[in-house]
């Protein structure tokens, strides 16, 4: 799905935490957005979501102002899965993801046959098949992330935003998370931590202080003095010798 | 614990229809039937058959009047008490995010006692309002001050920091509390503070048929806005920010919600005073043993609160021979040990 964004801002009093983004998201794409503590990826990627409403600026979805579209209709495009998200709540798994259909159920067009496959799917989709009545309260980290992805993909958006989604999780949990977003068909927006699975996104954006200061090919876009001007870290990249890939090594961090 | 064998929102309701009707129903008629004078099964039904179908039958009009003015129309009214509360506290706890959210979380309850206490100590309308319209308006009033701050206090987001009510309720509550407190203790006679303080546990004694006019409309106006908003007090599963990603106008639906729930609560409340536990418990039980899904919870809350309350008032009726004691005290009394059996019962197995 395309989007597009022109001189989108959010601050608070007097002061700014996002100003001046231009972006536009080409369809199918898996774009990571980086940035240090704070440089404004998850405000950034809440206005996109249409859950914080931008300050300045404005956001298209396929051309239209997503500013006068009903929530509803935003949900219809975009699904979000936020950083964390929890319940004390004792519900199953397949009701979790159930909730995903929300945006497209209403009075007149109650429960069917196809939401459930569409469910079904959505859990097929991330693995998940077995754990349909498994209550929430007894997953891990990494199969809650799960869920939540799958009841992202049960609002088939086409287009799915997620906010550090490998954050703490152990290392075998990040690989698989971030191959399965990687992998979906749909337009993906990742607010990511690591620079080294940065490097596996089609583009990135990488904020710096609320502003992007570049947009464009990991591989061409982090470079070591790039990353000693953002990052304030010291580092060289090598090549793995098995398999030719890029590894980014951080030798030390900048005073 | 119970396993989910298919999807709670394709039960179907009309299966929960079918079955809340007769139960209520005979959950009334065990309200009317008990109490202290022991009036034969018999009469009781030709006492009701002649209200109700002009059937004619020839009995005692003191025991007619007994099933028909005080009991049928106390069990009426506690029914519709305990659906309103407990629906206000589903809405409420599944909005807030806070499973200790109860109707009176909002103020609600101490404004009340303020409205009631300014109206029958102060001599506030000059015996032109009655005490349960007082109670009205100070419950009201009491809301309006909660949602205000809650609303400055949340720099007007749409109160996605949940907490924040709950503080703005907190406070309003001690405000008013504390008003009532002043009023009490500055002019009031002990024999109107035992009035006053019997008035605030919950009591149904002075209830008859006209309060139905109030109570009926607003249990069923509580119960059918909350059924209709199952989905969204669902989407509240992971909270406002994930609502609003699922599509949920989440400033309009804790408007729509919150205000609903208050005005239910403040009828009630101006009806039979604060009842406690209801709202709080209720909830929660069903919860334990019917799911966390609205589809259920909202119909399963709405009949066991109702029950809860008719039985709690018989109860409350017959417990010491010549006195009725608040049902306030009932409630907490029976349901408290009750509720902990479930708990206990309900956890969640390793």
């Amino acid at each position: 799905m395309r989007m597009m964004c022109r001189d989108l801002g959010w601050g608070v009093r007097n002061k700014q935490i996002v100003e001046g983004i231009d972006l536009d998201v080409h369809p199918g794409e898996t774009l990571g957005l980086i940035g240090p503590n704070g440089s404004g990826k998850s405000t950034l990627l809440r206005m996109l979501a249409g859950i914080t409403k931008p300050t300045r600026g404005h956001i298209e979805l396929e051309g239209q102002d997503m500013q006068r579209m009903a929530q509803r209709t935003i949900a219809q495009h975009l699904a979000f899965v936020e950083q964390h998200a929890d319940t004390g709540e004792r519900i199953t798994v397949r009701d979790a993801v159930e909730l995903g259909r929300t945006p497209w159920l209403s009075a007149l067009r109650g429960w069917s046959e196809e939401d459930d496959s569409v469910v079904s799917k959505a859990l097929a989709d991330v693995g998940l098949v077995d754990f349909d009545k498994r209550q929430w309260a007894t997953l891990s980290g990494g199969e809650r992330q799960r869920v939540h992805i799958a009841r992202g993909l049960a609002q088939q958006p086409r287009m799915l935003l997620l906010d550090e989604p490998t954050n703490h999780l152990d290392i075998r949990h990040q690989m698989s998370i971030l191959k399965l977003v990687i992998g979906l068909e749909i337009t993906s927006i990742i607010a990511l931590h690591d620079l080294n699975q940065a490097l596996l996104c089609d583009r990135i954006c990488v904020l710096q202080d609320g502003r992007a200061v570049a947009i464009g090919d990991p591989k061409e876009v982090i470079t070591p003095e790039f990353l000693a001007e953002n990052f304030s870290v010291e580092a060289r990249f090598l090549k793995d010798p098995e398999d030719g890939e890029t590894v980014i090594h951080f030798c030390g961090a900048l005073a | 614990m119970q396993q989910v064998s298919r999807p709670f929102m394709r039960v179907s309701s009309l299966t929960w229809g079918v079955l809340a009707i007769p139960v209520l129903l005979l959950t009334i008629f065990i309200g009317a039937s008990l109490g202290e004078t022991r009036i034969p099964l018999d009469i009781v039904l030709q006492s009701l058959g002649n209200k109700l179908f002009d059937a004619g039958y020839d009995i005692d009009r003191i025991d007619q009047g007994i099933v028909w003015n005080y009991r049928t129309s106390r069990a009426v009214v506690a029914a519709c008490c305990g659906a309103g509360l407990a629906i206000s506290g589903v809405i409420l706890q599944a909005l807030l995010r806070n499973s200790l959210a109860d109707p009176y979380l909002l103020g609600i309850s101490a404004g009340a006692s303020t409205g009631a206490v300014a109206v029958a100590i102060m001599g506030v309308g000059g015996g032109l309002i009655s005490m349960s319209a007082g109670a009205f308006g100070g419950a009201l009033l009491a809301f309006a001050l909660v949602a205000l701050l809650a609303y400055s206090a949340g720099g007007g987001v749409g109160l996605r920091a949940a907490g924040i009510i709950v503080l703005a309720g907190i406070a309003g509550s001690q405000m008013f509390n504390a008003l009532t407190a002043f009023l009490i203790t500055k002019s009031a006679s002990a024999e109107q503070a035992r009035g006053i303080t019997f008035w605030l546990l919950g009591n149904l004694s002075g209830v008859r048929w006209d309060d139905t006019i109030t109570a009926v409309p607003a249990s069923i106006f509580g119960v059918l806005v909350a059924y209709l908003s199952a989905r969204t007090l669902d989407a509240f599963t992971f909270g406002a920010d994930s609502a609003a990603s699922l599509g949920i106008n989440v400033k309009r639906a804790q408007g729509v919600l919150i205000t609903t729930a208050a005005l239910v609560t403040a009828v009630m409340v101006s009806i039979a005073g604060s009842i406690g536990f209801v709202g709080l418990v209720v909830p929660h039980a069903m919860r334990i043993l019917f799911g966390n899904r609205h589809r259920r919870l909202i119909p399963a809350s709405a009949l066991g609160g109702a029950i809860f309350l008719v039985f709690a008032d018989v109860t409350s009726r017959m417990l010491i021979p010549g006195q009725i004691l608040p049902i306030g005290v009932i409630t907490s009394l029976v349901g408290a040990p009750v509720f902990a059996m479930i708990l206990i019962g309900g956890r969640q197995k390793p």
